[in-house]
């Protein structure tokens, strides 16, 4: 997205050298600096800008200046009201200051809803850990009139870190919580009557910066008839210097009625050669101006010289770089101008914009193209440059492209087949419209279905033949990933191979899109050695093309298969060999995919009880996650983090990392295999907070009678695991049962698969399932296939993270001299954990109850105490065993417990056991 | 008469200065017209309110000193 920044926008202004010093205003704000925000809030034309850019400059430069700032600058428009557009330029802005900020943001922006709060709260964070003051200024806010762009603005300032000052320019107050941060004294404001120019500031102004020599009485006539109204002064200074007689022009313009630019404008222009005036009114549809761009709408080639000439003579230009390259307009002037050019010669403002569009699309920033064919109502224009222009890895939801989608009438979109299939894509990713991108389709395909002379005969429009010729290829591809949003992994791969189908064995480049598509569409149906083989002809393709991003991804991928595969020294040894490509490329754009394998072998090593080892790959992928991230490194690093955490038995912190996660989500290819969900209601297990995890199970409608598939294993797994905590409790034997059965059904499928690490996962909770029973021997049947599979990749945490239950049931394994020495090896790791019999099971501190118990839970509970059975409880109060159930879990939540000892070891810590 | 339907109103708006009556495309055909104590007042239908923010917003970006918007009944 960066690429498509303009890096105009983040300029300071350059202050001219011969400014007027104002030391009343700047005292002002030099004492605003201990608050939040500083405003600037007056009409087009007083000088808002020039000051702020004056102070920032003393600021910066003087060693009596109050704590010297770093200043992030930006100067908004009307093409930023777009939210996702606002907080890229805003990031942009503070990575001049510190690249590191807003690095973990930035991927968040292309989410569908934008996760408006996980955006500024990261970014928030950022600043927050920055070690210096930092100044960030929002120059003309009122260009974006938007809702949620002041509601933004306004969360940063609730939660504004001590290191950030907002400095806020504009032509009407904005509606953020002005009054609030007055009261609390964290506002200060300048204000038209602070800005305007008093008479001895007027003086100084004529004489010193505009040269004029004025008597004192006619200064005084121009500071009341302007009000000291800055950009008059200029434009009456700019009329007197060529009039001879300027006592009389004082007389005539202080004499008039008129409004003071209407008035002085004229005098201005009058002023000017001809070509000058000319050159002012056809680029006055510019926006930003340059030598080249200005040749182009006037036909002339002194562009460069007329801007640096206007610049000289101080007429409303503003450099907008340091090399004289780029200017703009004093926007209050440049409307004038404008206004002018449509009451002399209204038939010019098109064919203007148009030369400035194809200007912009000759030079390569197709979104300007875009917009200035738009300001010209040419919408063919603008259809031509969007056609060529899309790109579904390099089109963000933040360019015109996507704005302009809504404003391009349909009569000119339905005759560019390649248009409508761009729609169709925008509308799935940006919009997560499947039904209105099926539609595109349909209307594209009825495109290609037609003859050559029925295409022509009916006005079909192709721009890009290329695209044109894939059109088959990408809209099948559409088809794929619509799919696959809607969890048809089936029509999926059938969607994938026919776009595969339809490509030439040498066309890398649209190989290298379809590709990965299928590859990830057999990954989630589960067809794992399909999916392997795609992602390893991709490689080879990629590779052979030297398409050295794609590659690695690829390798990536492939990574994460053989982990699903329980291949964990395969997968090492690939993550590896990725690594050596990121060596060789030596491209910055490799940084993204290699955080990402550092992050792979980091847990892979973690797996393997290799801590240490697998702490310095984190450390490396962090340190490098810094510079470069995308959403699946942001979000599969929190999951890492909050599994580590539920290693340590830190879940609370644990189910901090999963929210954290949650902005990530929609945004990570196949991350509904291990939805968060699943994953907090796993923690939730882990805790005892059995209820919780109910609750969940409800939500999604799970049951152990369902027929599981690969994708919702995880989730399957993780109704088991509930199941059989549940079991500890209640002993209920149907549901026990069904569980066992839901596991077998799932190894069933995972061994069909060859999908190693979940077989494994299943006969582990196969064992756990036994013991929870109390029936050991069975428990050590699959515990020992588990075992043995597991052995030769040297797997660790899938066993020791199961806690308390399976070390006692892998030291009953080594007691039966089932591979006594992995099982050392783990209860080894067990110990140096500081596992224990004792402590593993003890419940959390005493506390008095914020839920104290009902009558009928105390009973229930001293009756536990006296051993009594539920079914003997149940008697002896003549209710149900349900009831009995039902009473008991209530009150294990109530005191935070999952089995009968520690409720009484609990009660008895409350006293609540008479 | 379908009341829902947006009904366009005649507004007056009043400035402080004499301003050119050249600019009455720059304001949607509004009618300028300059009053002897140096005010200038737009008249004219405004569609809606939305319509009426965006002339305002055009008085704004002129740095025009404005005086008063009065809707005229009709």
């Amino acid at each position: 997205m960066s690429g498509d920044l303009l890096q105009t926008k983040l300029y300071l202004p350059r202050l001219r050298p011969s400014l007027v010093t104002r030391p009343r205003l700047i005292k002002t704000l030099n004492q605003g600096l201990a608050g939040k925000l500083t405003l600037i809030s007056a009409p087009a034309g007083f000088g808002k800008t020039t000051l702020v850019s004056s102070w920032l400059d003393a600021l910066q430069t003087e060693s009596t200046a109050p704590s010297p700032a770093q200043i992030a600058w930006l100067s908004l428009d009307e093409n930023d009201s777009e939210l996702a557009q606002f907080l890229s330029y805003v990031i942009a802005a503070l990575q001049r200051v510190d690249p590191y900020i807003g690095a973990s943001a930035l991927p968040l922006l292309q989410a569908s809803p934008l996760p408006v709060s996980s955006v500024l709260t990261t970014l928030l964070n950022d600043i927050a850990q920055q070690p210096d003051a930092l100044m960030l200024v929002l120059d003309d806010y009122h260009a974006v009139d938007s809702r949620p762009i002041d509601e933004a603005v306004t969360f940063l300032l609730d939660n504004l870190p001590p290191q950030l000052h907002l400095v806020i320019t504009s032509r009407e107050d904005p509606n953020l919580p002005l009054a609030r941060l007055r009261v609390r004294g964290l506002l200060t404001e300048l204000r038209a009557a602070d800005l305007r120019f008093t008479v001895a500031e007027t003086a100084v102004f004529l004489r010193k910066v505009m040269g004029l020599d004025l008597t004192e009485d006619q200064i005084a006539a121009l500071e009341a008839r302007t009000e000291g109204w800055v950009a008059g002064l200029q434009m009456a200074a700019l009329s007197m210097r060529g009039q001879a007689d300027v006592s009389g022009f004082v007389q005539s313009f202080t004499g008039s009625h008129r409004f003071v630019l209407d008035y002085l404008l004229e005098e201005v222009l009058h002023q000017q050669p001809e070509h000058v005036q000319e050159f002012l009114l056809k680029t006055a549809v510019l926006t930003q101006l340059t030598g080249s761009l200005c040749d182009a709408l006037t036909g002339d080639d002194d562009g460069q010289e007329m801007l640096e000439s206007l610049d000289r003579a101080n007429l409303f230009l503003v450099p907008l770089d340091n090399e004289r390259r780029w200017y703009r307009y004093h926007h209050l002037f440049a409307d004038l101008l404008r206004q002018r050019l449509a009451q002399e010669q209204p038939d010019l403002g098109t064919p203007l914009h148009q030369r400035a569009s194809d200007w912009y699309a000759a030079n390569g920033r197709s979104n300007d193209a875009i917009r200035h064919a738009l300001a010209a109502n040419d919408f063919e224009r603008a259809a031509h440059h969007m056609e060529l222009a899309w790109s579904i890895i390099y089109t963000h939801r933040s360019d015109p492209w996507w704005q302009s989608l809504d404003v391009l009438p349909d009569s000119v979109i339905r005759l560019r087949p390649v248009l409508i299939v761009s729609y169709a894509w925008a509308h799935l990713i940006f919009r997560s419209e499947r039904d209105a991108c099926e539609r595109r389709l349909q209307e594209a395909e009825q495109w290609l279905k037609r003859s050559e002379a029925e295409q022509e005969a009916l006005g079909m429009v192709v721009v890009d033949e290329e695209k044109f010729k894939r059109l088959p290829v990408s809209i099948a591809s559409a088809r794929a990933v619509a799919a696959l949003v809607a969890d048809d992994t089936v029509g999926a791969i059938r969607h994938a191979r026919q776009a595969l189908d339809l490509l030439p064995e040498d066309d890398h480049l649209g190989r290298a899109l379809a590709e990965p598509i299928l590859g990830i569409s057999y990954f989630a149906n589960g067809a794992l050695l399909s999916a392997c083989e795609t992602f390893s002809n991709s490689f080879t393709s990629s590779y052979g093309s030297g398409n050295l991003i794609a590659a690695i991804s690829m390798k990536s991928l492939l990574a994460d298969i053989q982990m699903v595969q329980g291949r964990l020294h395969d997968a090492k040894q690939t993550c590896e060999q990725a690594l050596q490509l990121v060596v060789h490329a030596q491209d910055d754009l490799n940084v993204r995919g290699t955080a990402n394998l550092l992050l792979s072998l980091s847990e892979i090593h973690r797996q393997q009880g290799e801590s240490k080892t697998a702490a310095e790959y984190r450390q490396q992928s962090d340190a490098l996650s810094k510079q470069a991230s995308n959403s699946t490194y942001q979000y599969r690093s929190r999951l890492a983090l909050a599994d580590r955490k539920v290693s340590q038995g830190a879940f609370d912190e644990a189910l901090v990392h999963l929210d954290d996660a949650d902005p990530w989500f929609e945004q990570v290819h196949l991350s509904e295999m291990r939805p968060l969900a699943a994953i907090k209601a796993h923690v939730w297990i882990k805790q005892g907070q059995l209820d919780k995890a109910q609750t969940w199970v409800n939500k999604q409608g799970f049951s152990t009678d369902d027929e599981p598939s690969y994708l919702h294993e995880f989730d399957y797994l993780t109704l088991a695991r509930l199941r059989i905590a549940q079991h500890r409790n209640s002993h209920d034997a149907d549901d026990i049962q069904q569980t066992v059965q839901l596991l077998d059904r799932l190894l069933q499928l995972a061994e069909v698969e060859k999908r190693t690490a979940s077989v494994i996962k299943i006969l582990i909770l196969q064992a756990l399932a036994k013991e929870a029973q109390n029936d050991i021997t069975s428990a050590l049947r699959p515990l020992t296939q588990a075992l043995t599979l597991a052995q030769p990749e040297n797997y660790v945490r899938i066993f020791v993270d199961e806690g308390l239950p399976m070390a006692k049931l892998l030291s009953e394994t080594a007691v039966r001299g089932i591979m006594p020495s992995y099982c050392e090896d783990l209860l080894a790791v067990f110990a140096d954990e500081g596992h224990n019999i004792e402590t593993e099971t003890s419940p959390a501190p005493a506390q008095s109850l914020i839920d104290p118990l009902t009558k009928r839970e105390m009973e229930i509970l001293s009756l536990i105490a006296t051993g009594l059975k539920n079914k003997e409880i149940a008697a002896s109060l003549f209710v149900s065993v349900n009831t009995v159930h039902y009473h008991t879990k209530n009150l294990y939540g109530k005191l935070g417990v999952n089995s009968r000892t520690q409720a009484i070891t609990k009660a008895k810590e409350l006293d609540l056991l008479a | 008469m379908d009341t829902r339907q947006p009904q366009p109103e005649i507004f007056e708006i009043r400035l402080q200065g004499h301003l050119d009556t050249r600019w009455a495309s720059w304001f949607d055909g509004l009618t300028i017209t300059q009053t002897e104590d140096g005010e200038t007042i737009l008249t004219g239908s405004v569609a809606d309110q939305a319509a009426l923010h965006g002339l305002l917003k055009k008085v704004r970006d002129l740095g025009l000193p404005l005086l008063s918007i009065n809707p005229i009944k009709t």
